[in-house]
This record gives C-alpha cells, sequence and structure tokens, in this order.
C-alpha cells in the first residue's frame, strides 16, 4: 500500500509558501512546530489525508520585538523565545511557560497556538487583553484581523493566506488568575485583566467558551455560556469565571 | 525521501516516507534509546536534542529534522567511560526501570550547557517534559544538580545513609512521647522539635531550591541490626549502566527480519453483539497478512489475570467473542507488513454490531432490570450471572449485632473510590516469532513469565513446552502487566503467518483496552466505647470489576483483608459483591484493593475521633494491631490456599508507632492545632490549610502460594550467575536479589550476574506481584546461596586440607579457614571447574512462605484549599515506612516517593472520564493528567528499620504500601483545612467546590 502522502516541502520564503499553497488539485497541510499537527496527520485515515506536507521552519518569521509599547512576533517564534522574552509583559510570559513543558515549548509556535485556538489557551486569552492582531499574508499583502474576532470565527483556518505573525500592546498592568487540577495542569478556567493606560479594562477568559474569548468586566453571566466537560461542568465555570474576575480586579486596584 | 543530518556528531543520510515521525526513523536506524511513550509528546520518552533543545521526536517529521543536527544518548558516553550526568543518574539511583532516562539525562545535558549552576526549579522545568511514573522525579532532580556540581568541579556527593534517632525509646509502644502536642500536657520536647538533621519548611513553603544533594531516605536503624557488608547499603543497581546508556534492553529494542505489526480492532459500543464481520476487504488490502476474530480462532475460555494455577474462576474472556462488552473491548487483530497498513486495515473490516443496552455503575448493575453482561452459556462460577455479581465475598468473626449492641456508639460512612489506570511508559508489547526448534518466543513487557507461558499455551493450542517467553528490561508494570493480556493475539498471528508479529498498544488501547483499579462503592460501620476502643467493625463493599472479571475475586477480598486487619476488634465482618459492568476491565494495580480500602478505612476513623472528641492519632493507636496481636481476619480472607494457613498468624515486627513519630516530627505536626496557621492568616483570605495523616499496613506476598526459584552457578573466576524467575519491571529487585547473593557468599555485588526472566533459563516464579519478591525470591536467593556457600567451603577445605570444612568463612572474595589460611574465590572456581574432583558448584532453591509480614507505614500529608474554587493544592508528602530490613535504601525509597506520587494522582486529579455511551474522554495523559516534575510537592522519605524473623536479612515488603495511604491522609488534610468530610476521590476542583457549596448551603 502506498501511503497517500507523498511529498515534502520547506518553502524558503512566504511567496514560495503560499505559491505552494496556491496550486490547485493539490492538498497540502501546514507543519510548523509539529506538537499539534504531527499527531493529527498521524491519526488520519488514509482518505483523509492530504497530498503534501508544507513545513514552515525555513521561513524568515521567527523576529520578536518589543518597545514603545507594542511587541511584534513571527508565527515561527517558539513558545519558549516568547517566556524568555524580558520585554514583554510578565502575564504573557507566565502564559506562554504555562503552556506546556519544557520538549513542547521548545517546539510549539505561536503562530500554531493561534491556529489551534484552543479553549484553554492562557496564553491566547493573554495576548487578548493586550490586544492582539493576528498577521495574515495572502497574495494580496496582509491583513491584520483582531485575535478576539479571528478566535470568533469557525472558519479562521479555511481561508486564504498563512498566519505569518501576530502584534500587541506590552503597555499598561496585567493579572491572571486560575483555577486547574494541579499547579501544572491546563486551567479549568483562566481569567485575564489588563488596566490599559487610559484607564481602561480588559478581560478574557479561557476554559469557558470554544476558544479564549474577551468579554466586558461587568455581567459576566450575560456573556458567557460555558460547556461542560470532565473537568468542569457549565455552572462550575460561571462561578469561576465570576470568582476569578473579581481576584484579577482586586489584584489591578491594588497599585 | 532522502534526509541529511547529523546524529551523535556522525552525518547521517536516512530514507523516509515524507509522514513518517523522527522517533519511528531514528528507531528504524537503531537509536533504541528513543522510545515510545504516545504518540502526542505527551511522555517525554521519545525526547531528543535537536540543535541542542530537548523535542519529542514522536511529533517531530524524519523530514523536519532535515538538515539539523540530533543528540541521542548514544552519543553521550565515549566507551566505558560515562557522562557525568549519566554517573550522577547511576549513584544517586534516579533510575528505576531506566525506560525514559535516556530523555531525562539528555534535558539535563541541554540543561547544564546552557546553565551550569542550576536552581531546583531550573532542573524541574528541565524535566517537567519527561514523565516518570516511577521516581516521583526526586531522585532524578537530585541527579541533574549532582551533575552539574561535579561538571563545574565540585565533588561528588558522598552517597551515605542520613540517620535519625529513633523518637520512642526500645521495644516501647505506649508512651507519653506519643501524646500529641494538642492535648492539655505539655508536650515531651522529643515531638516536633526540629534537631540538627532537621530543616523545618516554612508554613506552606514550596520545594526549595538548592544545589545540595540528598537523594537517600532518612534511616532510622533497629538496635539489634546485624552487621552486613552489601545487604543494607545502597548499592547501585545491577542494570543502571546499561540503562544510564540507553543500550537495547527493552522488548521492542530488537531487530527481526520480516517483522509484521499487529493491530487491534477494538469495539466503538460499550455492549453489543457482533452480528457480523467482513474481513475481505481488510485481506484484500496489499500487505495485509492475517485478519483474526472470532469467526476465525478456536473458542478457549479463560480468565486474563496472571495468577497462580488454576487461575481463580470465573473463566469468562475468550481471545475474540461475538458479543463486545465495553469500549476498547476485542473484536478482531491484523498483522500487516507496516503499522500504517495495519491500521488501514482495521478501518476496512466491517463489524455488524446489534447495541446493547449498558451500565456502567455497580449498584445500578447488580439491580433486577440491568443489561445481563455475561448472557453466553459457557461461562461456569458466575456467582449470579442474570444479576451481573460475579462473587459474593463474606467473612465474619462473631456475632455482629451482639458487637454493635456492646458499643456505645455505631458510625456508618459509606465511600466511593473511582478508576483509575496504571500508566506505565512503557505501553504492553510483545513480539513473538519461531525459533529454530519450531518452538514459540514471545518476547513480552509482561510481570509474568511464568503465568503466560502456562495460561497462553491452551489459547495458542500448543503445549507449554512449545514456548518460550522472555521478559527483557521492562518500562514499568504497576499491575497492568500481572496479566496475559496481548501474547495470545501476537502468538496467534505468528502462528498463522510464520513470521515474527509485533504488537503495541497505543496510549489511548493502555487506558481501554489493558486493565485499570477496581471503583468500589464502600460503607464502613464501626462500633465504638465511649473511650475510644474499637469493638465492632464491618466493611461492606460493592465492587466494580468492569466487562470481565480478572483480578475480581482477589482484588476485592484483599479489599476486605487490608480493610479490616489494621485496627484490632473482637467482632469483624466483610459482605462484598464483585459486579460486572459495562466499564474498560479493572485487574491489578499496585496495592490491589489496598488503596480503595484504606482511602475508606482511614476517612472512616478520623471521622469517628472527630465525633468522639478524640485526637485522630491518639483513637487510631488506641486500636491499632500490635506485635503479639492474632490477625484472625487473615484466615477468612486469605488470597491464597486456606487450606495451607491452619492456624491464626500472629503480628511479628511493627514499627508502626515509630512510624508514625516520625512522619508526626516531619510534617510539623504540632501546626495541627495551630489555628492561625490552619485559617491561613498569612494567606489571602481564601486559602485554608490542614495536615492529615493516615496508617498503612500491607502484606508481603501471598502465604501458601506464592513460589519463588533461584539457581546459582560459579563461573570461572569466582563470579555468580543468579538466574531467577522473579521478575524485575524497574523496581530493583534484581539489584536487591543480588546483593542477597553476595552477602551470602561473601562477594561484592559486582560478582554477581543477574538474570531476570526466561522461562527457558530460569526457575519458576510467580513474578512480579502481591509485594512478593524480595520476601519470596529473595529467601530462594538466600537458600540458594546458603547451599553454594556450603559448596564453596567444601571446596576450600579441599584445597586447604581440612579435615573439617565447616568452620571455613567467606568474605573478600576469599574462603578462610580457620587457622588463618585462605584461597580466593577464583581459585575455588578454577579448581573446582579444572583441576581436582571437578564438579560445578551450583545450586537451586525455592520458597514458598507461611507468613506474610506486614509493612505499616505512617502517611502524612500537608494542603492548601481554596476555599473558594476547592483547588487542592498538596505541599508536602512524608511517608515513614517499616519494611524490615531495606537490604537496599536507596531503591526502597526510590519505590517509596514513586509509589507516594502515583497514589497523589489517585488522591488528587487521575481519573478515566466517561460519556454517556461509556467512552472514555480522556484516554490521553494531558487530559488524564500525570503529575510532572514542575508541580510536585515536597516529598520525604523516612525508612523505620525492624527485624523481621521470618524475612531474608530481616526484610519485608515495600512495593506496594505507598499506594495505601496518600488518598485518606489528603482527604483527612482536607477535612482539617476546611471542616468540609470529603468521601469520593479525587479532589478535583469541583468536587472540592460542590462538597464546600453544599456544606455552607
Amino acid at each position: 500500500m502506498q501511503a497517500k502522502i507523498v511529498a515534502y516541502h520547506r518553502p524558503a520564503s512566504v511567496d514560495e509558501a503560499l505559491a505552494l499553497l496556491a496550486r490547485t488539485g493539490v492538498t497540502s497541510a501546514l507543519v510548523a512546530g509539529g506538537t499539534q499537527a504531527v499527531p493529527h496527520l498521524r491519526s488520519l485515515p488514509t482518505a483523509d489525508q492530504p497530498d503534501e506536507i508544507i513545513d514552515l521552519q525555513a521561513l524568515p518569521l521567527t523576529d520578536l520585538t518589543a518597545g514603545d509599547g507594542e511587541a511584534r512576533a513571527g508565527a515561527l517564534v517558539t513558545l519558549h523565545a516568547l517566556a524568555e522574552c524580558e520585554a514583554l509583559p510578565g502575564t504573557i510570559r507566565d502564559a506562554a511557560r504555562r503552556a506546556g513543558p519544557n520538549t513542547l515549548r521548545h517546539a510549539a509556535t505561536l503562530g500554531g497556538t493561534l491556529a489551534a485556538g484552543e479553549a484553554t489557551s492562557e496564553l491566547l486569552a493573554a495576548l487578548l487583553v493586550y490586544e492582539a492582531d493576528v498577521i495574515i499574508t495572502d497574495a494580496e499583502g496582509e491583513r491584520t484581523p483582531a485575535l478576539a474576532d479571528f478566535l470568533a470565527d469557525p472558519d479562521r483556518m479555511r481561508g486564504s493566506g498563512l498566519i505569518t505573525g501576530a502584534r500587541w500592546r506590552t503597555d499598561g498592568r496585567s493579572a491572571a488568575a486560575r483555577v486547574a487540577r494541579t499547579p501544572a495542569d491546563d486551567p479549568i478556567v483562566a481569567a485575564v485583566a489588563r488596566r490599559t493606560e487610559d484607564g481602561g479594562t480588559r478581560l478574557a477568559f479561557c476554559g469557558v467558551a470554544a476558544t479564549p474569548i474577551l468579554v466586558r468586566p461587568e455581567d459576566i453571566d450575560a456573556q458567557i455560556d460555558p460547556p461542560s466537560d470532565f473537568r468542569g461542568s457549565s455552572e462550575y465555570r460561571s462561578a469561576m469565571a465570576n470568582i476569578l474576575t473579581a481576584r484579577v480586579m482586586e489584584e489591578l486596584a491594588i497599585v | 525521501m532522502q534526509i541529511h543530518l547529523t546524529i551523535n556528531g556522525v552525518q547521517k543520510e536516512i530514507a523516509c516516507a515524507p509522514d513518517e515521525t523522527l522517533l519511528r526513523a531514528l528507531r528504524r536506524e537503531g537509536y533504541f534509546s528513543v522510545r515510545f511513550g504516545s504518540d502526542t509528546g505527551e511522555t517525554g520518552a521519545a525526547a531528543i536534542l535537536l540543535d541542542g533543545k530537548l523535542v519529542n521526536s514522536d511529533v517531530l517529521l524524519a523530514a523536519q529534522a532535515d538538515g539539523h543536527a540530533l543528540e541521542t544518548i548514544e552519543g553521550m558516553a565515549k566507551g566505558l567511560d560515562l557522562h557525568p550526568i549519566q554517573q550522577a543518574f547511576i549513584r544517586t539511583g534516579a533510575i528505576q526501570s531506566g525506560y525514559s532516562a535516556p530523555a531525562m539525562i539528555l534535558a539535563a545535558k541541554a540543561l547544564i550547557e546552557r546553565n551550569p549552576n542550576p536552581t531546583e526549579a531550573d532542573v524541574r522545568d528541565a524535566l517537567s517534559g519527561v514523565l516518570c511514573r516511577e521516581t516521583g522525579y526526586l531522585k532524578p532532580v537530585q541527579a541533574v544538580l549532582e551533575a552539574a556540581a561535579v561538571m563545574r568541579g565540585e565533588e561528588p556527593t558522598p552517597v551515605t545513609l542520613n540517620v535519625l534517632p529513633p523518637i520512642l525509646p526500645p521495644g516501647s509502644e505506649y508512651s507519653d512521647l506519643f501524646r500529641p502536642p494538642d492535648q492539655e500536657d505539655e508536650p515531651n520536647g522529643e515531638i516536633g522539635a526540629p534537631d540538627a538533621s532537621w530543616n523545618a519548611p516554612g508554613p506552606g513553603a514550596q520545594p526549595t531550591p538548592s544545589s545540595t544533594v540528598a537523594t537517600m531516605p532518612k534511616f532510622v536503624v533497629a538496635p539489634e541490626a546485624p552487621e552486613t557488608t552489601v545487604v543494607g547499603k545502597p548499592e547501585i543497581k545491577v542494570d543502571a549502566v546499561k540503562l544510564a546508556k540507553g543500550n537495547p534492553a527493552f522488548v521492542d529494542d530488537i531487530d527481526l527480519r520480516g517483522l509484521l505489526h499487529a493491530k487491534l480492532l477494538t469495539s466503538p459500543h460499550a455492549h453489543a453483539r457482533i452480528i457480523e464481520i467482513d474481513d475481505n476487504e481488510a485481506r484484500a488490502l496489499p500487505g495485509v497478512h492475517a485478519v483474526i476474530h472470532y469467526k476465525n480462532v478456536a473458542r478457549v475460555k479463560y480468565a486474563s489475570g496472571g495468577q497462580s494455577y488454576p487461575n481463580p474462576p470465573p473463566y469468562d474472556q475468550v481471545s475474540f467473542d461475538n458479543k463486545v462488552r465495553h469500549v476498547g473491548d476485542r473484536v478482531a487483530a491484523v498483522a500487516a507488513e507496516s503499522p500504517e497498513i495495519a491500521a488501514e486495515a482495521i478501518r476496512r473490516i466491517r463489524v455488524t454490531y446489534e447495541a446493547l443496552p449498558a451500565v456502567f455503575d455497580e449498584n445500578e448493575a447488580i439491580r433486577p432490570g440491568a443489561p445481563v453482561i455475561h448472557d453466553e452459556d459457557d461461562t461456569a462460577d458466575i456467582h449470579d450471572a442474570a444479576r451481573n455479581i460475579v462473587h459474593h465475598i463474606e467473612a465474619t468473626i462473631g456475632d455482629m449485632d451482639e458487637g454493635f449492641a456492646k458499643a456505645d456508639h455505631v458510625f456508618e460512612h459509606a465511600y466511593y473510590v473511582h478508576q483509575v489506570q496504571q500508566v506505565p511508559i512503557e505501553p504492553h508489547i510483545a513480539i513473538s516469532y519461531w525459533d529454530s526448534d519450531e518452538r514459540l518466543v514471545i518476547r513480552t513487557s509482561t510481570q509474568v513469565p511464568f503465568h503466560v507461558r502456562r495460561m497462553v499455551a491452551p489459547l495458542l493450542g500448543i503445549p507449554v513446552k512449545r514456548i518460550r517467553v522472555i521478559k527483557p528490561r521492562i518500562g514499568g508494570g504497576f499491575g497492568a502487566k500481572q496479566e496475559m493480556l496481548i501474547e495470545d493475539i501476537v502468538g496467534r498471528l505468528t502462528m498463522a503467518t510464520g513470521r515474527p508479529v509485533r504488537m503495541e498498544l497505543t496510549r489511548e488501547e493502555e487506558f481501554v483496552s489493558s486493565r485499570t483499579r477496581h471503583p468500589q462503592s464502600i460503607v464502613y460501620k464501626s462500633g465504638v466505647m465511649r473511650d475510644g476502643t474499637l469493638v465492632a467493625q464491618e466493611l461492606r463493599i460493592v465492587g466494580n470489576t468492569g466487562a470481565y472479571g480478572t483480578h475480581g475475586l482477589t482484588v476485592q477480598t484483599v479489599s476486605g483483608l487490608r480493610g479490616l486487619s489494621t485496627y484490632n476488634a473482637p467482632y469483624k465482618r466483610f459482605d462484598c459483591i464483585v459486579a460486572y459492568t459495562n466499564l474498560p476491565v479493572p485487574g491489578a494495580y499496585r496495592g490491589y484493593g489496598g488503596p480503595q480500602a484504606l482511602f475508606a478505612l482511614e476517612s472512616h476513623m478520623d471521622e469517628i475521633a472527630h465525633a468522639l472528641g478524640m485526637d485522630v492519632i491518639a483513637f487510631r493507636r488506641k486500636n491499632w494491631i500490635k506485635p503479639g496481636d492474632p490477625m484472625e481476619i487473615a484466615i477468612h480472607l486469605a488470597e491464597g490456599e486456606k487450606e495451607n494457613i491452619t492456624s491464626i498468624p500472629v503480628l511479628g515486627s511493627s514499627g508502626l508507632s515509630e512510624c508514625v513519630a516520625q512522619g508526626m516530627k516531619a510534617i510539623n505536626w504540632e501546626r495541627h492545632g495551630d489555628e492561625a496557621w490552619r485559617s491561613g492568616a498569612d494567606a489571602p483570605p481564601y486559602i485554608r490549610r490542614g495536615l492529615g495523616m493516615a496508617v498503612c499496613m500491607h502484606g508481603t506476598a501471598i502465604p501458601g502460594l506464592d513460589m519463588g526459584g533461584a539457581s546459582i552457578k560459579i563461573n570461572d573466576d569466582g563470579s555468580f550467575n543468579v538466574l531467577v524467575g522473579a521478575t524485575d519491571l524497574g523496581t530493583g529487585s534484581d539489584t536487591v536479589l543480588g546483593q542477597i547473593a553476595a552477602e551470602v557468599l561473601g562477594v561484592p555485588l559486582e560478582d554477581i550476574l543477574v538474570y531476570s526472566s526466561d522461562t527457558d533459563m530460569t526457575p519458576f516464579d510467580v513474578g512480579a506481584y502481591a509485594s512478593s519478591t524480595t520476601y519470596i525470591s529473595g529467601t530462594a536467593v538466600q537458600r540458594a546461596a546458603e547451599q553454594v556457600r556450603e559448596q564453596i567451603k567444601e571446596r576450600a577445605g579441599l584445597m586447604l586440607g581440612l579435615d573439617d570444612w565447616r568452620g571455613v568463612t567467606l568474605g573478600n572474595r576469599r574462603a578462610y579457614a580457620p587457622d588463618g589460611r585462605e584461597v580466593t574465590m577464583e581459585a575455588i572456581a578454577l579448581h573446582s571447574l579444572h583441576e581436582d574432583q571437578q564438579r560445578q558448584i551450583m545450586a537451586t532453591a525455592s520458597f514458598v512462605a507461611t507468613d506474610s509480614p506486614p509493612p505499616f507505614a505512617g502517611q502524612f500529608a500537608e494542603v492548601e484549599v481554596d476555599i473558594r474554587t476547592g483547588q487542592v493544592t498538596v505541599k508536602k508528602l512524608v511517608m515513614a515506612v517499616d519494611c524490615g530490613v531495606a537490604i537496599n535504601p536507596m531503591t526502597a525509597s526510590g519505590q517509596i516517593e514513586g509509589g507516594m506520587v502515583q497514589a497523589l494522582g489517585y488522591a488528587h486529579c487521575e481519573e478515566m472520564a466517561y460519556d454517556a455511551t461509556g467512552r472514555m474522554v480522556n484516554a490521553a495523559l494531558g487530559p488524564y493528567k500525570i503529575y510532572r516534575a514542575d508541580e510536585m510537592p515536597e516529598l520525604e522519605t523516612i525508612l523505620v528499620q525492624t527485624i523481621e524473623p521470618t524475612g531474608p536479612f530481616g526484610a519485608k515488603a515495600v512495593a506496594e504500601i505507598p499506594k495505601d495511604g496518600v488518598a485518606p491522609a489528603v482527604a483527612n488534610a482536607v477535612f482539617h483545612a476546611t471542616g468540609v468530610r470529603i468521601r469520593s476521590i479525587p479532589f478535583t476542583p469541583e468536587r472540592v467546590w460542590q462538597a464546600l457549596t453544599d456544606s455552607s448551603a
């Protein structure tokens, strides 16, 4: 039996990657760090497998810059690099560190984290409060949807183009709180809040919807309808969203 | 495609498929140290260094590594010269099964190269991606700190025992020293008073970053302990070097020409009849060599539990049935040229199911009208098949009505314990092939090679003599591998194809298609007098044995035995129903019914103490069993041959009082009465702190049943082969058995070559279970060695011309005559093998015990509870264990540390969760949640030595008791912190939050 996946590409530029993606009659799968894409690919029945793999590792998307209240990172910046970058807000660094153990952080990328949109991602919640935009490049050029809009779009990975990076604010103060089974476990619910320089407040949760979401800090119950799973019921998640909000707000109130 | 990369400094060109993982490609190239734990990167067993960074090769494509530099552990040692990190792992006892040791050592290498002076937190982060089910991470963390120190040019820390003075005076059982500090009298200064050997942690202290190396447990020496040379010493494990080097040692680490890959088709239904199987499409797939299922496999009834002959009934399984009884149950198996082809063939088997109603709860399963799970007509010995009752177990001492009538108070509490999985990092794997004599060789990751050989023979339809079972190194078992689980499948496929066949369970299959721990509904009822004296104790259990009865009788029997042994009462009763359900199958899991019963018992005793207004320890002490007390329930609940045990066993050695005293001191128990500490006055307002404890008593082997054999022979250079059927599954039993032989024969451990286990080469042994190996197999080794010693003495007498050789003594690789003359062991070997009156100095012995001397322990836990979220954080676990004489304190403490952490998972986070159809929804290690290195509570182990007269050199067991006490100690600590009693585990946030919410409503 011939495996269906017959080719592997390692484009050296975004244009080259986009050209590969633009071909018709050939299905392909993108791989960055591999931590999610590889197990997913390996689990597919032959009929569902793509024809080709496009490995993004050689793309020049590993720059990480921060200054003047803003940070910009290429899609291939690893979670380890985010965690180690002293110019980033502590909440983002800590969330990147918490995203997984050492082995995963060395491979997993910012782009992969954005693409996956995992409900339990505290990093995405932190990026939401820091007003992150996703940078998507296609033949037309760059577009920069707000992360909140990007995550809210269920077809976000079906459109044309490549996630090439993200940019976000680094000013203001932030706080995070979570409840989890063990100290390093994925959060059941986490709340991240940021007080902006102009005195506004941004609040995001993970664990209360299909992806991390941004909410207004008041009347939280009206804005969320958490799903239940074995880690926590809808009722419990709602209760935690309120309790954790109170904690992060209290922390932000203390100067 | 071709890829070019550098592996360990050598340029390589490798052919691979575009979608192939790097793990697969590396193993095919012979880098066997890179190991499978899952397909998801979650175990870290497949971690390697890619351009100096630790990454998981199971979630990396080989193609992604093109152009990069890789390091595996094969590149670390230069010939016989080990890297300092490998040396540190060996010296500090950081290696148990060694399955993931290469990954940990590489993690350390990457860390130290980047940061020569790491803190403990740095080390824990570096190891965070490599899950360990064996060590509790304590020794690996210390190994990395030690390696970093050595690489900085510092001297290695000497491995010495950290000896503590006893707290209790010799012979003392009841002492004022015991009076807890919160009683009115002034506590004796000994309790809780820090001394020089003890660093008190601050309240709720995190493990403090440190560069000091302290892998040895604290140790309380029995005053009557005999002088020994090898026994009782922290000898390096006999298999440590090969494991630290990542040498090919495990089942999968061989190349076989023409190997086929087997794959299981498992049931998507919890309960269904198979109406039809159509395998034509699967068979037509090129590369498929065999498809087996109920239509082409003989229906031979069996019970899969790896137990002594005759296996306990009922024989309610067949290799492939026309009915499935749980999601994950076997439907068919395929052998094909590659795992991918096998997986595709599995998808092409068309199965027509008639879905049946299913039942998962043990109490619902035994109600009238519940679906009947075993409605087949060929399973005998089910107690009441129509009601799904496999067994009804009863044992009574005295008239319970009379007993409860005598009591001033009667307390009754109901508990529930859930289902968890053993999670060995190496899943079940077996490889079978025909040898040149056309005998079937099965190389398998098993705890019970001899049982497997006997049990698989009738299923395959060939005699035992045509089967050879080899157990190489195995990557943990914890009871999951006390089972004849997949050996029949590979055997059949080899017989069908004539080819070698390999089958390895996926991580998901390991959860749902192997074995788990029995869930139980438990009720304790106790009658006590006003002064706290226990009069009557009744234990009622409904045990859930899932779809099949394997181990169902014996696990639940042990729940009764363990649950009714710790405390004396003239009236005792055990009443237990074992129920079939449509859950994945429970079996043996380290502790074997003990952890279930002891969670309930030690919670119940705590509850009674509070109700009586008594100190929780004083109440237990008043009632716990003391030396000289009878253990009558053991006769009624013997797992082995009841007729072999004719008199009521009496407790011999017990260090329990000292264990509890040491544990109180180590956990700083005087805080139990400190209200400011408890209410977290210095913490956020929602934090409460608590201390809890549990008393543990286990068993040592199954008396009258467990047998182990050993064979010892001398070699030309005066070294010895020790051949044992005992099955080292990572515990260090080969080392312990080698130490016993070395002690008797007067040679260092390095002169003992231990081989285990191979049904063609070694004497019989029941295998590794029931905390038996040190005691049973150890005594067999001791006896064989004593016979060899007599032969050596006789030979020395011949060589030295002695009239009477009986006065000859052995030591320092020599035999000494009473007059001081000596001959070397080598000279004795050469003389006996080559020179005069030649004979092979050798002996074989075996041992079956009549006793099962209990090890004891005091387990202590410190927790913080967030009373608004329900989140419990376990800050510290202390276990003081009396395992008799620890033959090797290093490996014994490793057993305790690893066992405590597994028990912590049971108490705190691990839980098999199901949807309404009986499908497990968290069958991966992230969602299931195994503790990692960077989130561990502080662990402390104290060995309290006693001398057990029936054990080899005074030894008792240590393997299972670490599983017994953490859940109740945490439960009791949560109660201490919050005042709320939670009678089911695990203590996940919502469960605790719900209990706190309910109690305040």
